[in-house]
Order: C-alpha cells, then structure tokens, then sequence
C-alpha cells in the first residue's frame, strides 16, 4: 500500500531522527509492526473519548521505542479529539511529593498541554476560551448571561475537589475578557496551570481559597478531563515519560508515596470514577518488576499490574494494564531503515537513495563496529543512517558502497544511567 | 603260616593233564570248585594256559591244577608287586581262593590278590572286549564290580584305585550310547585333565555337527582344567548355572556348533597286568569322533560367558558369604541378576516394568522396598543391589544410586523409568548434570509458590525433549527427575554452589530457562523475581538482568537469541521470514494510523466542492460550520499571508472573540474540513500555504 506523505510531516521525522529525537509527528510513518499494542492503545483512546477511562504502563528497555510508542498515540489521540498532556519525570517532577516536586509535575503537564491545532503545547489557554466560546454562544441563543451559562455548565464540576474553586477560575477568565482585564485573564491561566504557590496570592488575585497543590495534582488532572469535555474535546490523555525516575528515588517512603499515587490513579480508571481520562505511564523493566524498589515492591500494584502472559506460545495478552514493547530485533531493525528510506525519498520509490542490499551492508558495517546495540538501542544509528541518506541525496554521483566505510557509528550507551540507582538512604551506615 | 607238609598231605593235587587246556572266562555267576574251595560268581579265568597278545602266560589264570594249600589266610601278605597266580604259594593260592569265595570284599586282604583279580577283569575288557561283542555284555557288570572293589580298597591303594578307575573310565566309556550329548551329564570330577565323559559327549556333538548344548557348555567351563572359575561361580553354583545358561543362550541361541578337529579322540590305557608290562599303552578310538578338548576358541568362548555370569553373581556372592543363612530370603534376591530370580519375584518385576511402560512414574521409596519385602530402613548397599536388580530388569531408579548418588531415605520420593535393553547405559556426563542443574534451578523458581504447576513441569518437559546434545537415556533420567523435583523441596542453597562454579557458557542457557519457567504460568511473582535475582547473582550475571529479561520473555521475544554469542563471532544474516512477517505487520499497522491520520487525498473526495461564486473574503464561505463573527476573523486572516499576535488579538477583541478560542475554534474547524491546521506558529501567526492553495481553488 501507499501511504502520502506531507512534506511537513516527512520534515518533522527526518529533521527529528537526524537529531536523534523521537519525532513529534509523522511517527505512524515509520512505525514497524507492533499492530497489537497500538490497536490495543487505539481502543483506550476510544474508550477515553466515549467518556471512560484508561491505564497503561508501557514498559519497554532502553532503546526499544517507549518515547516513539508515547508519542506516537499521543498523535493517534490528538487526531481523535482528545487533549494530550504529556510529561517526563525527572527529580524535580514526580506524582507525590511534599516540595512542590508534584504541583512541579502539573505545571510541566499543563505547560504541554496540546490539542490537534496545537501540537506542540501551550494549548491550555485556548481550551479555556472554547469553552467560553461555546458557552458564549449558548448564552446568546438561550438569552442567558453568559456568566450563567458558564456557572451551569461548570455546576457539576463543583462537587469535586477544588471543584467550586475552579469554576471560580474559568468564570474570572471570562471576567478579564469581558472586561479586557488582561491581568485577570492571565491569573486565571497561572491558576489552571498550576503556578500560584501560596494560597494567600491566588486569594487576592482570584478570590479562590485553593491552589492547585502536590496534594490535588491527580484531583486537578481529573476536573480538567471532565472539563476539556465541556470545552468540546473528547476527553484527557495524560501521558508521563521516564517513570524509572520515581525508581531511582533513594527514599523508600517517597518512593512508595508515589507508588500509592499511581495506586490510587490504576484504581480510580479501573473503577470507572475517572471520566474521559487516561494515563500512559512509560518505564524500564526495572521500574516495573524489582521486587525492592519497582512497582513490584508495593504488593497492592503488583497483584494489579501481573498479567497473564503465556510467552512461550508466543500469544500475548493485553487485558492487563502493562504493555510490554520488545526490544528490536536486526529484523525490526532492517524494516524500520526501508521506512525511513521510503519517507526520506518521500514515499517515491524511484528516488531511493539506498538498495536493499545497501540497507543490509549498512546494518553489517554497524554490527561489526559496535556488536549487536547497534539495533538495541538504535538512535545512533539511525543518526547515521539518516546522515548517509543526506549525503547520498546531496552527492547524487557518490557510491554507498564507497560511502559506508567511512561512517562513524558510536554504541548508544544512554540506557545505562537508567540502572545507575543509588542504594537506598536507610541502608546507609553510621558510627557513633 | 601252614606248614608245607600238612598242606601237601592234606589236599592231594589232581595230576596234570597232558594236554593243556585253554583258559577261558567263567562268567559272572558261575560256581566253580578250585582246590577244595567252592568260588562262585565267577569273573576270572580259569585253565592251564592263557597268553597274553605277547606271548607270556597271563597271570590272572587259576590253573587248577596248582597245588594249593589246605590252609590260607588273605589278610597276609604274600604277594610280590606283580603278582601271578601260578607263581605265588600253595598257601598264598588257598588264600586267595578263600577271599575270591569270601565276597572278594574283606576289607584288610591283602591288595596283591586284589590286584590279581582285577587282572582278569581287565583281561576281559581290554582283551577279549574289544575281539568279542559278547564279551562287551559283561562290560555294565564289570563297572559294577570295579566301582564296588574301588570302594572297598581304593581308599588303602591309591595304585589300585588309579587303575581300577581307569579300567572302569574305559568300560563305561565303551558302552556309551552314540549321542551322550543328548543325556544329562553326570556327576564328574574336575580334575587334571577334561573327563573323558565329557570329551566324549563333545566329540559326538562335534561329529554329529548338532550346536553344543548349554549344559555341556556349562560342564566344559567347570571341568575344563584350563579354566579357574571364580570364587561366585562355585560358591553360588546353582545360580552360576542359571546365569550361565541364559548368557550363553543370549550369546548364541541354541548354542554353537564346534569345529572339527583332524585329532581323533583317544583313550590311552595303561594295563595293570605285569603280563602287559613294557608294551606301551594300549590305544582306544571312538568311531572317528573327534578330540574337541584342545580346541582353543570354543573354550575361551565359554570362559568369557562364564567370568560374566560370575562377575553378575559377585554382589550375591559376597553376600552369601557375609550372611549364608540369608542366602534364600527375598532380600539376598536383590543382589541376584534378576534373570536368576524365581519366578515370583520375577512377575512383580514386570509388573512394575508394564506401569512404567509409558510415563516414568514417582513413588515413596518404601513402597519400592515393599515390594520386594526389604523391611526397615535399607543401608547404601542393599539400596545400590536394588538398583541394580531393576537395572538388570530395565528399570532405572532415581535417585542414580548406581552412579553414586546419596541413597534415598524410605520416605523420599524416588522415580523410576525404564531402559531400553538395547540401549547403552550412559554414564552420568557433564553436559547431563548441567542439564540436571538447569532443571533443579528452574524447578526451585517454579515451586516459589509452593507448588510445581502443570504448565511449568509441562514447559520443562517440553525443553528437555529440545535438548538434542543428551542421550536418550538422559532425557528420560531427566524426565524422572523432573516428576522427583515436583514434591520433593529444591533450595537455592544446595544448587548455589554448583551454579557457581558453571562453566561460563553453560551460565546464559540455565538463566534464559529458569527466567522462562517463572513466565510459564503466564506472570511471574515477586518471590520468583527475588529468586531469580539470586541465582542470576550465583551464575556470575548482573541481577538486574532479571528484569530486561523477564520483559524481553513478557513481550515475545526468546532469550536464547541474545547475547549469548558475541555478535562479531556469526557471519551477520538477517532472517528473510521475520522480515516478511514484519513487514505484513507494519503494513497492517499502517493501513489502522493511516485510518486515523487521514490523508490529503481522502479528504478531497469528501470535501465539499467549493461554490464558483465564493471569493476569497466572502464572510459565509470560507469555512463550514463556523459562525460570523469566526468567518469574518477567518476572512481577516486570509488577508495577510503572515500576522503579529498583538495585531490579531486586537481584531479578534473588535470582532468581540476571545483570541486563543477563536483560532482554536478556527484551526479546529479547518482540520474538520480539509485535514490541515489554517494557522502555523504563535507569534508571528502565519496562515497556512496549504489552506491558501485549496481555498484559492
């Protein structure tokens, strides 16, 4: 089958591999196989826009394609209507915390809030003005105020926490456009994205008693997915990166109050109660499944996130929360260098700058050079490939054969920071 | 001593007469009267002349008309060493005549008349027997009658006895019938040399060209004096004797048939008579039957069949020797080469062999020594006899105690399986106990839970079918183990050690089979991760491997394809078929993304044809499902190619929008319509060339 490509987005994938970046779109161009678990992620997102819920931890190891798979439904959700708000933890961003780290987590969320027309984030502002929009027009066709319309519609918000300050929040929104109050429009922004710190400001800029907190991060994501839904979305992905960073925390009680946090998250999507929200949580094997510092370790996610695998016959199973992206073999590997030819010569086949053999001499030459990461952690060498695509494409008499010599392939060895934890605080000795 | 003239006076010698008168055999049962004493029963010759095939007079005759005394006493000696009647006295001659009259049988007479009556009895078989058929008749009375003088005197002569065996040896052998071989042989003594029985019996089956029987085989490796049997096969002779039976039936059927020498059988005879005194032996053939005995091969060949079945009855043996009253209890048995058991026994045997048929099975090992009513807890011994007994039988036990494994207490669990007959035993290899230590590794993660589950023990089975570098005995050694591990408890501890001094190469396969065995029921728990942690540790491998490898099994992939060879060791290939199932995949995986990311060319399809009289800027047409205000933003945008924020905010505040809502709305509805955003970027704001191209048309 032929697949077009848009100039923009083929721009977007070469531009991005060559940077050794995950793509932020176009990635369906080049995904290889994996149908299962993107039918699988695809039938989430339906579920989300139908008004339900989802939970996914996306495991994969290094290199194996956890940020593309993310990215890539972020896409998938984003063509379907929902807002995606997407994240990495790092120290500093994490789901619970007493510091600031969690609302820290929030403000990065929000900061990257996109939706179909914006892509690339900053999308909270015009969400919020949707639904005023929409609101607006309601008001005019039912001759209400469209104060009131919004106070209606946001009524039932207000049952929930930080409900009643948030319609608060919108209202005042409002407010600074009616009143061409720019100062109030943008305080109102700052609220919903997290960025008061003391309640006593956001008293006096917006009247509201709450901010948005470490201890209302999840509270706060819940209202907004119900809200993006008023604003005429279809509902709300939250999609978290880097999860081995809640792994690595040395402290125990920290590490396990953020276990309890994505506890109550899988516990709230699989009871239902969360509406037209899902969460997408991307880790290592080891965030998962060490029994002292992974999610293993808190007995209540691991009786939840055990799935039923039966690997030995090859079937896999997705009911169970976990999605498990193998690492690519030389073989995923090959077909994902055809795809990035065939969108490097812009679905073209007479502009292929490579034969199939030059692919295969290509993947020998990395293999000999750096064993067999070459495919495992592949970033670098797709850099490498892409690179030899541009200098093909731009020396149109240059052999490949003659070419592939001379190409410099370094092993990526960024995965093993992932490991690199240090020991746990309460190990630590002391003399008297 | 009687005095000579009393003698003479007393018993008046008949005159000679002047013929002479040709001796002749009085046959057994004949009374004669000879110098007054009546002699019955005959068996000796009697006349004035009886030569010898040398011209000397035979020394055996009783010439009546020798003088004899009136008195005599036999327990005298008056006998030289070559006694002749004609030359010894008047009174050694009614001596002798009272003792042939007395039953020939005084135990202390003196063995010179003995020996003078054995002459003629010898003079009758090897003379006359072989010139008269009639004379052979008497040849069964004659064996008698020597095996009776032979138990009286041989014991006080053993020149007597020698000679009077082998006249005797000569009589039976003579009336042998053609086919000994046929009869059962009977009781023979070893001694110097083969017993002529016995090279008889072989010469004929040698002749006859039928295969040798068993138990002529068997008499030829006991008696051959070549041959020193050891000390199993005499002291457990009757067991010997079954053994060696079935061994040289298993070795050769019906038996072999012996080769035919050029060497006659002879039998030398050396006469005792001094009549026959320096002309040599006397020389006895057997119609042509050949002499087999100096047949080198067929010999060695029982030799071997015989230290065999000794070497099967040592164990017995020495037991018999530790305990001889034991020697017929069901325990001894256990230490007996099964094919020597009784038949009861035997039959519980097999029928265990038949419940093992198909599947090796597991069972406490009391129930096992029940069986063979072994009572109380057995020591090593008795345990390596019994399984050596099933061993025998084809059975094999686990625990391997014959190779020196710790024998089971009577409450252990122990496996049995059988063994092809045909199969070579295989020793206990390397490559055996390390499949052996991968099996206990990963049986000890599968039992984490307890319990060693249907899928685990039947993933297990499956892989050590795989395993095609071990034998088939192994497999089924492993496969009993396999049932051992499911309830008998494996620590990590009794295998660390041995894990850790695996040989590098053998580490990955054993860690790649233990992590698959915890995934097999489909999740691995905690408790088999943290055991997986430890024995990754114990094999030398980064613990944390666990984890990459418990999700590369999770998600599909095999272990065994990873790392376990360096990359730069195989020639680089990729596998054609992957390639094109992946690629089928990534087809179908693009066929759903494209459904959702709709392309430029569906949409143009769909898209409502643009009306000839809308122009660029006309409020109503530039955007489907937008409302005025929005279309006449959507018209000011399309003004300019390029906008600053601040500027557009400030339309939109005129049309009375809010900003970011109108151009979200507006984007949103282009997306609807054409599938492409109508803006691009934030501040400057630029309309998109796409949407300037299509709204043109």
């Amino acid at each position: 089958m032929t697949i077009v490509i848009r100039p923009k987005d083929r721009d977007a994938v070469v531009q991005s591999l060559r940077a050794g970046v995950v793509p932020r779109s176009g990635q369906h161009l080049i995904q290889v196989g994996r149908t299962r678990e993107i039918e699988t992620l695809v039938s989430d997102i339906d579920r989300i826009a139908d008004g339900g819920s989802g939970f996914r931890v996306v495991i994969g190891e290094y290199g194996a394609g956890k940020t593309f798979f993310l990215n890539l439904v972020r896409s998938v959700a984003l063509e379907k209507k929902l807002v995606v708000a997407s994240a990495d933890l790092n120290p500093d961003r994490r789901l619970h915390a007493s510091g600031g780290q969690a609302r820290s987590l929030y403000a990065e969320l929000m900061r990257n809030m996109s939706t179909r027309t914006k892509p690339e984030g900053g999308a909270l502002a015009g969400i919020v003005e949707k639904f005023i929009v929409t609101a607006k027009a309601e008001a005019k066709e039912s001759g209400q105020s469209t104060d009131t319309v919004i106070r209606q519609k946001l009524d039932h918000l207000t049952e929930m926490v930080n409900g009643y300050d948030f319609a608060d929040v919108i209202a005042a929104y409002y407010r600074g456009f009616e009143e061409g109050n720019e100062q109030l429009k943008s305080d109102a922004v700052r609220w919903l994205r997290g960025e008061f710190t003391t309640r006593t400001d956001a008293k006096q800029a917006l009247g509201v008693r709450t901010i948005v907190d470490d201890a209302s991060v999840f509270d706060q994501l819940k209202l907004l997915a119900r809200f993006v839904r008023l604003a005429g979305f279809a509902g709300l992905l939250v999609s978290l990166d880097e999860l081995v960073n809640l792994y690595k925390l040395a402290n125990t009680q920290a590490r396990n109050a953020n276990y309890e946090q994505i506890l109550r998250i899988l516990n709230d999507s699989l009871q239902g109660s969360a509406v037209g929200l899902g969460f997408l949580l991307g880790g290592t094997p080891e965030f998962l499944l060490d029994t002292r510092r992974g999610l293993y370790s808190y007995p209540a996610l691991q009786s939840r996130l055990t799935q039923n695998v039966f690997a030995s016959e090859g079937l896999v199973d997705f009911s169970g929360p976990v999605v498990r992206l193998a690492s690519l073999t030389p073989e995923d590997f090959y077909v994902l260098l055809q795809k990035i030819r065939y969108v490097y010569a812009s679905g073209e086949e007479s502009k292929y700058l490579l034969p199939d053999q030059g692919i295969f001499s290509f993947m020998e030459h990395c293999s000999k050079r750096i064993g067999d990461t070459y495919f495992r952690t592949p970033r670098t060498t797709i850099t490498s490939f892409v690179n030899l695509l541009a200098v093909l494409e731009q020396n149109p008499q240059a052999q490949w054969q003659a070419l592939l010599g001379g190409i410099e392939v370094a092993a990526d060895t960024g995965g093993s920071a992932d490991s690199n934890v240090e020991d746990d605080e309460e190990l630590a000795s002391f003399k008297l | 001593m009687v005095p000579a003239r009393l003698q003479e006076s007393s018993y008046g010698v008949p005159a000679a007469p002047q013929e002479s008168l040709e001796g002749l055999w009085v046959s057994p049962g004949r009374t004669l009267t000879i110098g007054g004493v009546s002699v019955s029963g005959g068996m000796m010759y009697v006349g004035t002349t009886l030569k010898t095939p040398y011209g000397s007079e035979d020394p055996c005759l009783i010439d009546p008309f020798k003088r004899v005394a009136p008195v005599g006493n036999f327990i005298e000696r008056q006998t030289a060493y070559w006694p002749s009647y004609a030359e010894i006295t008047p009174v050694a001659r009614k001596a002798y005549l009272d003792w042939l009259a007395n039953g020939r049988d005084h135990p202390e007479a003196d063995i010179g008349f003995v020996f003078l009556y054995f002459y003629g009895l010898e003079r009758r078989v090897i003379l006359d027997g072989t010139r008269d058929k009639a004379a052979q008749g008497d040849w069964p009375i004659i064996a008698h009658e020597l095996k009776r003088l032979i138990g009286i005197y041989g014991k006080r002569s053993a020149q007597f006895r020698d000679y009077a065996n082998e006249l005797l040896k000569l009589v039976e052998l003579a009336g042998y019938p053609a086919a000994l071989y046929k009869l059962p042989v009977p009781e023979l003594v070893r001694s110097w040399e083969l017993p002529m029985y016995l090279q008889l019996a072989l010469g004929q089956s040698a002749k006859d060209r039928v295969p040798l029987p068993a138990h002529l085989a068997l008499a030829w490796v006991q008696l051959d004096p070549a041959t020193s049997l050891r000390t199993p096969a005499i002291r457990c002779a009757e067991q010997f004797e079954v053994l060696f039976n079935l061994k040289y039936e298993e070795s050769y059927g019906a038996g072999f048939v012996l080769p035919l020498p050029n060497n006659k059988l002879k039998l030398s005879y050396r006469p005792a008579s001094g009549a026959y005194r320096g002309h040599g032996e006397i020389q006895f053939t057997f119609d042509d039957t050949p002499n087999v005995s100096i047949l080198v091969t067929p010999a060695g060949k029982l030799r071997k069949l015989a230290e065999a079945a000794a070497d099967a009855l040592d164990p017995y043996s020495r037991f018999v020797k530790r305990c001889p009253s034991a020697a017929a209890t069901t325990e001894a048995l256990l230490y007996l080469p099964v094919q020597a058991w009784p038949a009861k026994p035997q039959e519980i045997l097999q029928a265990l062999k038949s419940r093992i048929a198909d599947a090796p099975i597991a069972l406490p090992f009391h129930e096992l020594l029940s069986m063979f009513e072994v009572t109380g807890e057995p020591n090593k011994d008795r345990v390596v006899a019994l399984a050596r007994a099933l061993d025998t039988a084809g059975i094999a036990l686990e625990p391997c105690v014959l190779d020196g494994a710790k024998a089971p207490k009577t409450t252990d669990i122990v496996a049995l399986f059988t063994v092809p007959p045909c199969e070579p035993a295989s020793g206990l290899a390397l490559a055996y106990d390390n499949a052996l230590l991968a099996l206990q590794t990963a049986a000890a993660v599968a039992k984490v839970g307890g319990e060693l589950s249907e899928q685990a023990s039947s993933y297990l089975r499956a892989q050590v079918n795989t395993w095609t570098h071990l034998t088939p005995n192994h497999h089924r050694r492993l496969l009993a183990n396999l049932l051992l591990l499911g309830s008998a408890p494996v620590t990590l501890n009794s295998l660390k050690k041995r894990l850790e001094s695996l040989e590098p190469g053998t580490r990955e396969p054993i860690a790649a089979l233990t992590t698959a065995v915890a995934l097999s029921e489909g999740s691995v728990s905690p408790a088999a991760l943290q055991l997986l942690e430890k024995i990754y540790k114990a094999l030398g491998l980064d613990p944390q491997r666990v984890f990459s490898d418990v999700h590369s099994l999770s998600a599909g992939a095999s272990l065994s394809a990873q790392g376990t060879v360096p990359a730069s060791n195989v020639r680089f290939k990729l596998d054609p078929a992957r390639i094109a199932a992946l690629q089928k995949d990534t087809a179908k995986v693009s066929a759903l993304l494209a459904g959702i990311f709709t392309e430029d060319e569906a949409h143009e399809l769909i898209a409502p044809a643009p009306t000839p009289e809308l122009t660029v800027g006309a409020p109503q047409g530039v955007l489907p499902g937008l409302n005025e205000a929005h279309q006449a933003f959507a018209a000011l945008l399309l003004s300019q190619p390029s906008w600053c924020r601040q500027e557009l905010q400030a339309a939109s505040a005129h049309l009375g929008l809010m900003f970011d809502g109108a151009l979200e709305h507006l984007n949103d509805a282009s997306f609807d319509a054409h599938n492409i955003s109508f803006t691009e970027g934030d501040d400057p704001i630029e309309v998109s060339p796409e949407i300037l191209e299509i709204l043109k048309k």
